[in-house]
């Protein structure tokens, strides 16, 4: 219940204070939702693998993102691109380690006595988690929520 | 006019859960007890997102939620998630969440040109209740229709359908699941007399052959393709075929990809079965003990014009006459229709037909979104029931779901004009005999008539026969085809539109009252998945403001009504319990209301094929696949052995057909053009649909930063043959219009996915970019779901 109230005042003050220049009641809103008036193009980087630096987590825990292009990566049965790198955690370039495929998404796989590791299956299909970030700002800045 | 900083908001945001979230592990193998993070509280649901039904375990700290991770312990996504699924804890954090109830309204009274202005819910719900009652005196209680969706939790369903059916005594109830199951639907009960999958994802790990119909799975069903991999990499002789419209990231696991033309996939799947036959390649015995022959109407519309009317007229026919039926389908002419080689088309049938091969065919909304799709999903079932590859592990024709419950709460509760719970439907007077005792209502309550299927129920608003419209949980004036229509409509004088939603939306832009709604774990809940697994999850942190569940809302406006009589249960019966975080709806009530609703619900389905299991057993597992009979789940549905329904020695028994026998149907459909096709004015095909990253219209994905980022707006995707042929490059700015509107976007040549030459590919997800302003409202006159995927449009430079 405290939560609750502190949300509710939270927004009650929020509201307020960017509607109190308003010529009309405070309580009147215009909401523009995600519209901006402007389709756009998908754009990412183009740096390759090795060029760029590890992206800051969502939150911790969350999978890590792509920094680097992707659009000519192949995901096949028998290839894998970014596990050409990230299996390992290969140096791809002199200082720039691929960060490394964690243990749970590995299996390992036993032959005598020589343990190898072996991407999980369902973990195969890398890019349905890991994602690029285009090259654009988060856009509703402003036109989220407008009082008029 | 004063703005505010969105991305101060997101950043001040961030910067708190990062504070509070400190060290997170991930690692799905760990056991949660044992937590590094103990300052969290770990607690399981089902994903907000698609049909798949993953469970992600849920981090919340401070009454906020903090971290996501895949459940290990859930058999559906084995500890993984999606790019979406990871994105979970964003989703109820937009800064311009919707906190109190708005209503239209200038100098203080409602007015539909009057501006949104806060108020309380009292207000709110007094004028819906004048707006209703007056609706009810002027035009009778069919003028009230409801709208829902299949991302309401079960209970919220059933109390809708309970107060529109039992109350209100309103057939105009339907759901946004009729945009993406009903094709389904009508498949599995024309085919079955039962509706939902008869196997499981289980199933997958002993098919050797997988079978893609129109459905990108890999970016719409990620979960479910990564078991679709596991099972290609630990098996080398598994295969899968990807028939599509659209060359897509599926492919790329793929022994083929087959390019079809649009609605083609009918001759494709008669001409199987021609070849299957004349290489006697099918089950004789199958045939003969569990399978009948029917032959359908013919040309049987689109359902272009308002009040469209279509009526089954089967004959019975036998195997000669559909052989005789098929036997038009050669391989050269299904390569005329289709364009697919002779050489493809037996590749297919050796998939179907050879005795050592298990296969299991997939389909969404490609087959669904179909002016044919009961008959298209009909004629996959004929492949399957044709060489007995059904009901077995491994093999089985399996259709996917597009939500959470679209299952558990459109289909298995009946949240369409024409249904009840179980399969039941309003016209027959045994099921409406059933539910009244089962509601404790008068004998002759429920209206026996269906009113509007959810395109005919915005046309009824439109011609001003719907007078209220509510909606909740979908997005109606985004998602609906030949938009423009439908939005001018929902504006005219007289019409009432209320708005259930988490945030501003294209929606609520034509909202005259717009109420503020708990969302997914901020309310106690339970979805149905696509293998039939019913999951529920607790409360696990309050809505902000003064938003309030959907199923507060509906019984809130019951008793407003003088219905509450229809949502009061003992509390002695259904005491809260100590320790438990209650929803706003139990609290209001004063005792479990969600248990008393379960309770009550799971009395339409016992004995009766659709058994579920009591409420509580759903709190401590990740879910159960019906029907549950003594405690046990069901895997696979009418073989013997695995399903309790069937009887001793029967090995098969498609017990939803008992009036014929317990027999599934063939049913002799042919390849019938769809009603809109290319032509010099508008040379090219247009295919809406999704992509990874987001979720239908993007009203919570786009509000996440690094999902928003991940692909930020809708392109239109052509062919680069096209491109060239138009003079046109990745980038450059068009409209595409067709005779019902036009849209702006850009164009993007080739990309993630390629349309065949001849067609455009455009998502829906962008508010920036309205592609349903240029879609045609025409659909399957059996299912009543409309075709999202075809119509003809022309692309020019701007």
């Amino acid at each position: 219940m405290r939560c609750s109230f502190l949300f509710t005042l939270f927004f009650v003050l929020f509201f307020s204070a960017i509607c109190s220049n308003s010529a009309l009641s405070e309580n009147v809103f215009q909401f523009t939702g995600l519209v901006t008036g402007k389709p756009g193009m998908n754009i990412y980087p183009a740096s390759l693998p090795g060029e760029t630096i590890t992206l800051e987590r969502p939150y911790k825990g969350a999978p890590p993102q792509v920094p680097h292009d992707v659009t000519a990566f192949i995901i096949k049965r028998d290839e894998n691109n970014c596990l050409d790198c990230h299996l390992e955690g290969m140096e791809v370039e002199k200082g720039h380690i691929a960060t490394k495929v964690p243990a749970s998404h590995l299996l390992n796989e036993y032959k005598g006595k020589d343990k190898k590791e072996k991407i999980a299956g369902i973990r195969y299909n890398c890019l349905q988690c890991h994602v690029p970030q285009a090259e654009e700002e988060f856009p509703f800045d402003p036109g989220g929520l407008v009082c008029d | 006019m004063k703005k505010v900083s969105r991305r101060d908001f997101i950043r001040q945001g961030s910067i708190a859960v990062l504070a509070t979230g400190s060290v997170i592990y991930f690692n799905p193998f760990e056991v949660f007890a044992g937590d590094p993070e103990k300052d969290l509280v770990w607690d399981k649901a089902p994903c907000r997102f698609c049909g798949t039904g993953c469970s992600v375990m849920v981090g919340t700290k401070d009454g906020k939620i903090i971290a996501v991770k895949g459940d290990p312990q859930s058999s559906v996504n084995q500890g993984t998630l999606c790019v979406k699924g990871y994105s979970l804890p964003f989703i109820q954090y937009g800064m311009d969440r919707l906190t109190r109830p708005l209503i239209r309204m200038k100098n203080g009274q409602y007015d539909k040109r009057g501006h949104l202005t806060e108020t309380s819910w009292d207000n709110a719900m007094d004028l819906i209740v004048t707006k209703v009652k007056q609706a009810i005196k002027e035009k009778g209680p069919d003028s009230v229709a409801m709208f829902g969706s299949g991302q309401w939790t079960i209970w919220e369903g059933y109390a809708a359908s309970k107060l529109w059916k039992g109350g209100l005594r309103s057939n105009s109830l339907e759901v946004n699941a009729r945009h993406c199951m009903a094709s389904a639907v009508a498949g599995f009960m024309t085919t079955f007399g039962m509706d939902e999958p008869m196997g499981t994802y289980e199933d997958f790990k002993q098919a050797d052959a997988f079978v893609l119909w129109g459905a990108n799975m890999a970016e719409m069903h990620p979960i479910l393709f990564s078991k679709v991999t596991d099972r290609l990499l630990s098996n080398k002789k598994a295969r899968l075929i990807n028939l599509t419209t659209i060359s897509n990231p599926s492919s790329e696991m793929a022994e083929r990809e087959i390019i079809f033309k649009p609605q083609s996939d009918l001759a494709i799947a008669n001409g199987i079965a021609n070849l299957l036959i004349k290489k006697a390649w099918i089950n004789k015995e199958f045939l003969g003990k569990h399978v009948l022959f029917k032959r359908g109407k013919e040309n049987i519309g689109y359902g272009l014009k308002d009040n469209f009317k279509f009526k089954e007229e089967a004959k019975p026919a036998d195997f000669d006459a559909y052989k005789e039926y098929v036997s038009s389908y050669t391989p050269e002419y299904v390569e005329k229709i289709s364009g697919v080689s002779p050489s493809d088309l037996d590749i297919l049938t050796k998939i179907y037909g050879a005795p050592d091969i298990k296969v299991i065919s997939f389909w969404t909304m490609g087959m669904n979104q179909h002016t044919r799709g009961t008959w298209i999903n009909n004629l996959i079932y004929n492949l399957h029931l044709i060489t007995g590859k059904i009901s077995e592990p491994g093999n089985q024709p399996y259709s996917l779901t597009g939500q959470p419950s679209a299952c558990g709460t459109c289909r298995e509760v009946g949240t369409f004009t024409h249904r009840l719970p179980a399969d039941m439907v309003v016209t027959n007077p045994e099921h409406r005999a059933k539910a009244e005792k089962i509601w404790k209502l008068p004998s002759g309550t429920i209206p026996a008539k269906p009113t509007y299927h959810a395109i005919e129920m915005l046309r009824a608003l439109d011609r001003g026969d719907v007078r209220v419209l509510w909606s909740t949980t979908a997005n109606p004036f985004q998602s609906y085809p030949n938009l423009n229509r439908y939005r001018n409509g929902a504006l005219k004088d007289g019409r009432f539109i209320i708005v259930s939603d988490v945030y501003p939306t294209r929606s609520t832009e034509v909202a005259d009252v717009i109420l503020p709604t708990a969302m997914w774990v901020e309310k106690e809940g339970a979805f149905g998945n696509a293998e039939r697994r019913t999951h529920f999850w607790k409360k696990m942190i309050d809505a902000p403001g003064e938003s309030k569940s959907d199923l507060w809302q509906i019984i809130e406006f019951a008793k407003r009504m003088g219905h509450g009589r229809l949502f009061s249960y003992s509390a002695s019966d259904y005491p809260i319990p100590a320790g438990h975080k209650e929803s706003d709806t139990s609290t209001t009530a004063g005792f479990y209301m969600e248990k008393a609703l379960w309770e009550e619900y799971r009395q339409f389905g016992l004995g009766y094929g659709h058994d579920l299991a009591p409420f509580e057993v759903y709190h401590k597992t990740r879910g159960l696949r019906w029907p549950v009979v003594n405690g046990k789940e069901t895997l696979i549905r009418y073989k013997e052995g695995y399903d309790p329904y069937v009887e001793k020695g029967k090995g098969f028994q498609f017990y939803g057909n008992k009036k014929q026998g317990d027999k599934a149907t063939v049913w002799l459909r042919p390849y019938e053009a769809p009603p809109e096709i290319p032509d010099a004015e508008y040379p090219f095909w247009l295919c809406t649909g999704r992509v990874l990253e987001h979720w239908h219209s993007g009203t919570m994905t786009r509000r996440v930063k690094s999902l928003f980022k991940a692909y930020p707006h809708a392109t239109g995707n052509l062919h680069p043959d096209d491109a060239k042929k138009l003079g046109l490059k990745s980038g450059d700015k068009v409209r595409i219009s067709s005779r019902r509107g036009e849209v702006i976007l850009h164009v993007e040549a080739g990309g993630r996915v390629t349309p065949q030459k001849g067609m455009v590919y455009v998502p829906w997800f962008d508010e920036d970019v309205m592609i349903n302003n240029v879609t045609l409202d025409a659909f399957c006159p059996i299912s009543k779901q409309a075709d999202f995927k075809k119509c003809a449009v022309k692309i020019e430079k701007v």
